[in-house]
């Protein structure tokens, strides 16, 4: 700021104007060092109060601003203190008297006019010592910038220290700064409330931890820890199941702890002895996701073989997917083996090459050799996918089951031999068996062999499965080898005192079970036909499976089951009973079922318009905020998992919140959110509510419409009769 | 000298002469035109503020403008979009300014709203809306539409909460109807408010409108002369609903029955004193001819609402009742064995289609006329009117001032499964919207039931059930908020007119904004309306620029539009006549005589002090 002029050059014009400059600067310096020291740290206090935050930007708010008031305060000091050449002069004068008075006279005779009454020569003489005498002075030696410097570098030291300080109580304990207000001091207020969720240890996710959420995501079994920094003495905790105190487990910090298992919420609402009112409450709503289970498919082979020959090994390809991981793939087989109804199953597991696409979706692949499962026509090998993830005791997944097949002379894939359900299974019956082979019969003449041949065939299997329904349905298998049309009337007394238990059942009774032995016989033989593509023969023994079968299960072979003993039949059980004790029965006025839903969301919605109209006309809005938390609390008890409602719980949460000094009045971001908490809760009362009846007509129009009604159907009735009036 | 002398004597005289005036008061007849009075009224002073400032200061320069209603002025200019509330008071001609702008606006051409709604109902409010001032009609705009619940605690109407809100594409060449749902929580009038702006605009159209909303139930009576399954399962579903309060009777064998609350024992004994809003029927062929005859009555006396839900097509007495030929089996479809029924008009916006099934269905062999069809054969819907009529099942017919509904749907009630017929849904729908057909004992029918101080209101009286005299009186009661006592405002003549029965009266809607009630009683029975009096009540609604220029058409004006406001006195003078008028003028009776009589005594007075005389 200053330039030193060289000693023994300048005129004194130049040395006033060097130390008008140097004061200039020191006043400038004077004034920074003034406004940091007493108008910054007030300044900065005050708008961290309004605020209500001390991070990294309210730090470089807080530098920012105490350059602002440096900067005021410099150019408030070089206006007061910069002065003009006269100031100049009589100051420089005060400091230094050996200058006898002739600054202030060079300048003096400086500004009079050349007219005066100075001589020349006396003008020349003063200004001539006043050079003299001026270069023999240094303004850096009469006027020491030094000191203010140093005050400056104090009041900086100052300002950054009031600075710190602030930000240090914000932050440690900012129940008391946040109120913002002395009556504040005294209410209950949580600081802040941090949100831990630990997965369970089987997915391996990481702990989530989140600070003054509104809503908590957690997957079903994590831990989630509350933890709530808060001036109180209690905190009560409000959860869909129950209410409680919490005591602190430290000086200030609460810790409350559950595991996801539902979703609800946690309500936290402040209780200090102090003070009679609670203080702001918190909800945050909790949304536990299921984890799902895993899914697994065969992609190669899709479909179910008929092989030729087992001397071929199936590539078996599966896909598995799940939400968070996949545990195991592994793929199982069954062998079945036998004919008839005599059928040997064994259990294997094949080597599963898997991939890992990622965590969430495997892919595996196993080699399925036949050679060793299909040794006999007709034998097949059932083999699927079992997937499981990562969750203890979680059950295995299996994907579709699929069958190869040695086919046998004739044969067809069994398809929905494996355990699932097959629908053609009920769709087919014998008679429609006897109806296809009909229609083939019918096109034989149009049929190469060969195809007639691989038609019969096919409809050898289907009698063929036919025939297992009845097997199965009757229990497995009919021991006794019975031959020929004789063996099957006469009974071997010995299995049927073995059977007696089924018997008992109904399902042995002699005649039925000795048509429906004759009918599994007859289609044995069509099926044995059909495989020959004998067409006429497998006709006639179809249609006499048929009507063993209709002999089988007639009418007659149903069993009442009678009394083991006598027992007393219980009369005021049955609706019987003597006239003449009859008489009228009343009864009381029913009452409609209310739903206790939708009970509680109309109140719900009458207490937000209350508190909306209430905000609206109260003087100057006093209304605290904490009652719409209170109704958030009451929507998500009645429906914690709808989305509706949770949606609705924020938005009146964040309402709430958005005025914590309660002394706002409804500003239009949270006239928005409670507009839209209203849509959302008519919407939900909506479906459980019938619309009202239209507006009737008025008197007028329907006696009018009557009169028109009752004359024109006189007239159609008898024309020229009068109508009748009402 | 001399000149000073008689000078003084001039003055003198000119004194004496003014007193002499003074005391004979003179006057005389004169030829004056004089600024005309304009009647300046706007139809929403606050909204059009800007209009209605522009007009005042176009016309004060040749006009004395009066901002009210004057019928003596010699003409009126109205600033606004709709003919005025006080169109009668106003003088012609009268010049509209029209507020609107070239720019594209929407309009809320009309709002449907039941002016009265049970606390366990929701309430559907339908909007129609249009554009105006398109440029391209063809061209969608996003409408936002919403209905927002007010607070009348204060003077003025406050909004407090939008209760439904709907985004809709408007076309230009469209009118669009716009279904909004409140939900009543209260049993009160309740205030709601109508807002239309096109998203993105800062115009909004406003329109505000009361529901009566009463915690009240439907009175319905079941009466089965013998055990119907079809009457059994609408009642359960009835008995369910808490908007009904179900009495029922079922005739199980000759003099045994079985009864629920204080039934009736028979039909003709209903008639003399039946306070049911609903009256249901089942298996009306065992009915007996006292029994019709008491429907009979029940319907042209009471003015009841009847439903006979058949479950056969025998003939009974009945049937002269119905006056349709007898029933006959619907025609069914080869792939279904079952007919599925429609439910006409029924006023289920925004909720799902209502549905009946049925194997055994009859249709009538002749629907009675004007017959008001209620539900119908599905797989007709979109048959011709002439077939679709033979193909009705549940029909209404008005009797007298009572309606009756008849259902054929013989065996509904075999398919009640939730997932393929709404048999519950349907029958309270069907029986609630016969019971609030049901004429009331006496009906209290306000012109508006909100609106603002001092503004007219009309009343109608209908007392079809109870004798009523040539003239009468009801009361204005204003309700005291939190359950205090109702003081007496005032009270309202009503006068006979020339309808049946009914009677009218109208009175100015009192100062103070509030809650009131009307209250009418006759004899023994009461009926209630409320009337709700704010500030700030918008009408948007309804504003139709046909009904306007045939207005301003009728009182020999013309319509400007606001760019036009200019033209405002050049247009008014144009309409109106200021002719000179005659007028008496006693100059004496003006203070000012004092001047010239205290101004001769003056100078009188100097001259002769001037001249030294006393």
């Amino acid at each position: 700021m200053s330039v030193s002029l060289p000693l023994g050059t300048a005129s004194w014009r130049d040395v006033l104007r060097h130390v008008g400059r140097r004061l200039a600067t020191i006043g400038a310096l004077r004034g920074a060092a003034l406004a940091l020291l007493f108008v910054s740290p007030w300044l900065v206090n005050g708008i961290m109060m309004v605020t209500r935050t001390a991070n990294a930007r309210s730090w470089i708010a807080s530098t920012l601003l105490g350059c602002v008031c440096a900067g005021l305060g410099a150019s408030i000091g070089w206006w007061l203190a910069c002065p003009n050449l006269r100031t100049s002069a009589v100051l420089l004068e005060q400091r230094v008297p050996t200058l006898q008075n002739l600054l202030v006279t060079a300048e003096e005779l400086d500004r009079a006019p050349p007219s005066s009454q100075a001589e020349p020569a006396m003008r020349g003489l003063i200004k001539q010592r006043a050079d003299h005498h001026a270069a023999r002075v240094d303004p850096a030696t009469v006027f020491p910038i030094a000191s203010s410097v140093r005050a400056l570098a104090v009041s900086s030291v100052v300002f950054v220290a009031a600075t710190a300080a602030a930000h240090y109580r914000m932050s440690s304990a900012p129940a008391l700064t946040r109120a913002g207000s002395a009556a504040a001091i005294d209410a209950a207020v949580i600081a802040d409330v941090t949100v831990q969720v630990t997965p369970p240890a089987y997915t391996r996710q990481a702990v989530v931890t989140q600070h003054d959420p509104t809503r908590v995501e957690a997957l079903q079994g994590s831990r989630v820890r509350f933890t709530v920094r808060a001036n109180i003495d209690t905190l009560q905790v409000t959860t869909r199941d129950s209410t409680f105190a919490l005591q602190p487990s430290g000086e200030g910090v609460f810790v409350y702890e559950a595991v996801a298992v539902a979703d609800g919420f946690i309500g936290l609402a402040p209780r200090a002895a102090r003070t009679q009112n609670g203080g702001e409450r918190r909800l945050i709503g909790l949304t536990v996701r299921t984890d799902g289970a895993p899914r697994v498919r065969i992609v190669a082979p899709a479909t179910d073989l008929l092989v030729p020959d087992a001397n071929r090994t199936l590539s078996v390809r599966v896909q598995a997917d799940d939400d968070l991981a996949v545990g195991t793939l592994r793929v199982m087989y069954t062998k079945v083996a036998g004919s008839g109804e005599r059928f040997t199953f064994s259990e294997g597991e094949l080597p599963v090459q898997i991939a890992r696409t990622s965590g969430q979706a495997w892919t595996g692949r196993a080699e399925l050799a036949l050679a060793p499962l299909l040794q006999e026509p007709g034998d097949l090998v059932v083999y699927r996918a079992v997937v499981t993830d990562n969750r203890p005791g979680a059950a295995t997944i299996e994907s579709d089951a699929l069958i190869a097949e040695l086919a046998a002379p004739g044969g067809v894939a069994a398809l929905g031999f494996a355990l699932d359900p097959d629908e053609d299974r009920y769709a087919l019956s014998q008679q429609m068996v006897i109806q296809k082979t009909e229609r083939l019969i019918a096109q034989r003449s149009t049929l190469a062999p060969a195809q007639l041949a691989e038609q019969a065939a096919q409809l050898s299997g289907e009698q063929r499965r036919v025939r297992a329904e009845f097997v199965f349905m009757m229990g497995g298998e009919f021991a006794q080898q019975a031959t020929g049309e004789e063996g099957m009337m006469e009974l071997d007394e010995t299995e049927e005192a073995e059977s007696e238990a089924d018997l008992a059942a109904g399902r042995m009774v002699n005649r039925g079970r000795t048509a429906l032995l004759a009918a599994v016989r007859a289609m044995s033989r069509a099926a044995v036909a059909l495989t020959t593509a004998d067409l006429t023969p497998a006709l006639a023994q179809e249609r006499r499976a048929l009507v063993q079968l209709q002999e089988a299960f007639a009418r007659n072979r149903f069993l009442m089951r009678a009394l083991s003993q006598r027992e007393q039949l219980d009369l005021t059980r049955r609706l019987t009973g003597v006239r003449g004790g009859v008489a009228t029965q009343g009864l009381r006025v029913p009452q409609g079922e209310m739903s206790e839903r939708q009970r509680a969301l109309r109140a719900i919605l009458a207490d937000l318009t209350d508190y909306v109209a209430a905000h609206n006309t109260a003087a100057g809005g006093t209304l605290g905020a904490s009652p719409l938390v209170d109704i958030a609390t009451r929507v998500l008890q009645v429906d914690p998992s709808s989305p509706v409602a949770q949606r609705v719980a924020t938005q009146l949460t964040a309402a709430g919140q958005r005025s914590p000094s309660a002394r706002v009045r409804v500003d239009l971001a949270k006239q928005a959110s409670l507009d839209s908490a209203a849509t959302g809760l008519t919407s939900m009362l909506r479906g459980e509510v019938r619309p009202s009846a239209p507006s009737s007509r008025s008197l007028d129009a329907r006696r009018l419409q009557s009169a028109i009604n009752e004359a024109l159907g006189a007239g159609r009735r008898s024309p020229g009769s009068r109508p009748r009036t009402p | 000298m001399v000149s000073d002398r008689w000078l003084r004597v001039a003055l003198r005289s000119c004194a004496v002469l003014i007193a002499m005036m003074a005391v004979i008061d003179p006057s005389t007849i004169t030829s004056r035109r004089s600024q005309p009075l304009v009647s300046l009224v706007a139809t929403d002073p606050l909204r059009d503020s800007v209009v209605l400032r522009q007009a005042r200061e176009a016309l004060r320069e040749r006009f004395t403008v009066i901002d009210a209603p004057l019928s003596s002025a010699s003409g009126t200019v109205v600033v606004g979009a709709r003919v005025p509330e006080d169109a009668q008071a106003l003088a012609s001609p009268v010049v509209v300014v029209t507020p609107t702008s070239a720019a594209t606006q929407v309009v809320m051409q009309r709002i449907e709203a039941p002016s009265r709604a049970l606390l366990q109902s929701r309430v559907t409010v339908q909007v129609s809306l249009s554009l105006s001032g398109v440029a391209q009609p063809a061209a969608a705009r996003d409408v936002i539409v919403e209905l927002a619940q007010l607070s009348s605690s204060s003077d003025a109407l406050a909004e407090a909460l939008v209760v439904s809100r709907e985004r809709v594409a408007l076309r230009g060449d469209a009118v669009l109807r716009v279904p909004l749902t409140f939900v009543p929580s209260r049993a009160q009038a309740t205030l709601l408010r109508v807002r239309a702006t096109i998203d993105g605009s800062a115009d909004t159209v406003r329109s505000d409108l009361a529901v009566d909303v009463r915690a009240a139930q439907w009175s319905v009576l079941f009466f089965d002369r013998r055990p119907s399954w079809m009457s059994t399962f609408v009642r359960r579903a009835i008995e369910r609903d808490p908007r009904f309060l179900v009495t029922s009777r079922v005739v199980t064998s000759p003099n045994i029955s079985r009864e629920t609350g204080r039934a009736p024992e028979s039909l003709d004994a209903l008639a003399a004193s039946s306070r049911f809003d609903a009256v249901v029927i089942g298996a009306p062929d065992a009915l007996t001819t006292r029994d019709v005859g008491g429907i009979d009555l029940l319907l042209r006396s009471r003015g009841a609402s009847v439903l006979l839900l058949a479950d056969n097509p025998n003939a009974g007495p009945a049937d002269r009742l119905l006056d349709f030929g007898g029933w006959r089996s619907a025609q069914r479809s080869v792939s279904s064995a079952l007919v599925p029924l429609t439910i006409v008009g029924t006023p289920t916006a925004g909720s799902e289609p209502l549905r009946l099934l049925g194997r055994s269905v009859g249709v009538p062999t002749r629907l009675p006329l004007n017959a008001e069809p209620l539900a119908a054969l599905a797989r007709d819907t979109s048959a011709p009117a002439h077939r679709r009529a033979a193909e009705t099942v549940i029909w209404r017919v008005p009797m007298g001032v009572g309606s009756l509904v008849v259902s054929g749907a013989f065996d509904a009630w075999r398919y009640r499964d939730s997932a393929q017929s709404t048999f519950d849904a349907t029958w309270r729908d069907l029986i609630e919207r016969a019971a609030s057909v049901r004429p009331a004992v006496i009906d209290v029918q306000l012109s508006r039931t909100l609106i603002g101080p001092r503004e007219q209101v009309s009343v109608t009286i209908g007392a079809p059930l109870v004798p009523t005299d040539a003239s009468g009186q009801v009361s204005l009661y204003a309700v005291a908020r939190g359950g205090g006592v109702e003081q007496k405002v005032q009270e309202v003549a009503v006068a006979l007119s020339g309808m049946d029965g009914a009677l009218v009266g109208g009175f100015r809607a009192p100062r103070t904004p509030g809650t009131y009630v009307v209250r009418v009683v006759r004899g023994g029975d009461s009926a209630t309306a409320p009337l709700v009096v704010a500030n700030g009540v918008a009408r948007d609604a309804g504003a139709n620029r046909d009904v306007l220029d045939a207005w301003v058409q009728s009182r020999q004006g013309r319509r400007v539009d606001r760019t036009a406001v200019g033209t405002l006195p050049t247009v008014v003078s144009a309409l109106i006549t200021n002719p000179a008028r005659l007028t008496t003028w006693r100059p004496m009776r003006s203070a000012w005589w004092i001047v010239p009589f205290a101004l001769v005594l003056g100078a009188e007075w100097w001259l002769r002090r001037r001249r030294g005389d006393a």
